[in-house]
């Protein structure tokens, strides 16, 4: 059983990533349109959830941010949209927590490859709403924009990791 | 700040897999015509004609802009611009897909101007 400061902790951590988050979705929607490519910036908040807190936490920051900016600046499809894309970058986090335990990957490669399956997702979703196998013939572009996304965000994650992983 | 040698096969495992997304389009030629999917209907025309064409569906409107055997959108009234964004496609299979307007335009082989009237 945890104790109140301990949950106190808890509450106070996923409040600060999911405001990080929705900053950063903010910030992004602020920057000059790239065409069908994004930066996804607010997964930084969601790694940083996974590997600092929990599975739980980066689940949870996911799935609020998803909720939150659909209200804010999106629709009903930019949420269906969103949320496969959200879902998937979270399972593959999840899936490499071991290999970041044993030392053989750091949220760098980590994020290039969540960037890669938030794209894959967002296309699945696309054909899904669509009912159509068309959206496929972009993802050659989206995986290949996923690269230096994922290095920004991955770099990013890693020197937040460093200085202030332990403090939280 | 220092790399670990899955980061490395990370960044070639998503290089290689959008290569091989790539092919199919790489290994297309030009197109002849546009098929054009509304949340009504599916339509082609034909992409060697110069003229522009615009697109009414899930109360949007696209303007195409069809050029020298390649199409792109010029207009949209949907928020995103996702769409004009895309540019322009010119080969077999290449897709412009807008989502508000529940819209696909697929470059594809077959003969113009046949109204198949699908519903969708």
């Amino acid at each position: 059983m945890e104790s109140r400061v301990d949950r106190s902790h808890t509450l106070a951590v996923y409040a600060l990533l999911l405001a990080a988050a929705l900053i950063l979705s903010y910030i992004e929607a602020l920057l000059p349109p790239l065409g069908i490519f994004k930066l996804g910036l607010a997964n930084i908040a969601v790694t940083l959830g996974v590997y600092i807190k929990s599975r739980r936490c980066g689940f949870v920051i996911m799935l609020c941010r998803v909720f939150i900016t659909s209200l804010l600046f999106g629709s009903a499809t930019t949420f269906a949209f969103s949320l496969l894309g959200g879902l998937f970058a979270w399972i593959i986090a999840v899936l490499l927590v071991p290999l970041y335990r044993k030392e053989k990957i750091t949220l760098v490669g980590i994020s290039v490859l969540s960037a890669a399956a938030h794209n894959i997702g967002q296309v699945i979703a696309a054909c899904i709403l669509l009912s159509t196998t068309a959206p496929v013939t972009m993802l050659s572009w989206l995986l290949l924009a996923s690269i230096p996304a994922g290095l920004l965000t991955g770099i990013t994650s890693q020197i937040i990791i460093n200085r202030i992983g332990d403090k939280l | 700040m220092k790399l670990k040698p899955f980061d490395l096969m990370a960044v070639i495992a998503v290089a290689v897999l959008a290569f091989v997304f790539a092919l199919p389009i790489l290994m297309q030629n030009g197109g002849a015509s546009l098929e054009i999917t509304t949340d009504t209907k599916t339509y082609t025309l034909p992409l060697d004609s110069e003229r522009t064409h615009t697109v009414s569906s899930n109360s949007h409107t696209l303007i195409l802009e069809i050029k020298d055997g390649s199409a792109r959108v010029i207009s949209h009234s949907c928020p995103d611009g996702v769409c004009a964004a895309m540019g322009a496609i010119s080969s077999e299979n290449q897709t412009i897909v807008c989502l508000p307007a529940k819209t696909v335009i697929r470059v594809t082989n077959a003969d113009g101007e046949v109204l198949d009237g699908i519903a969708g």
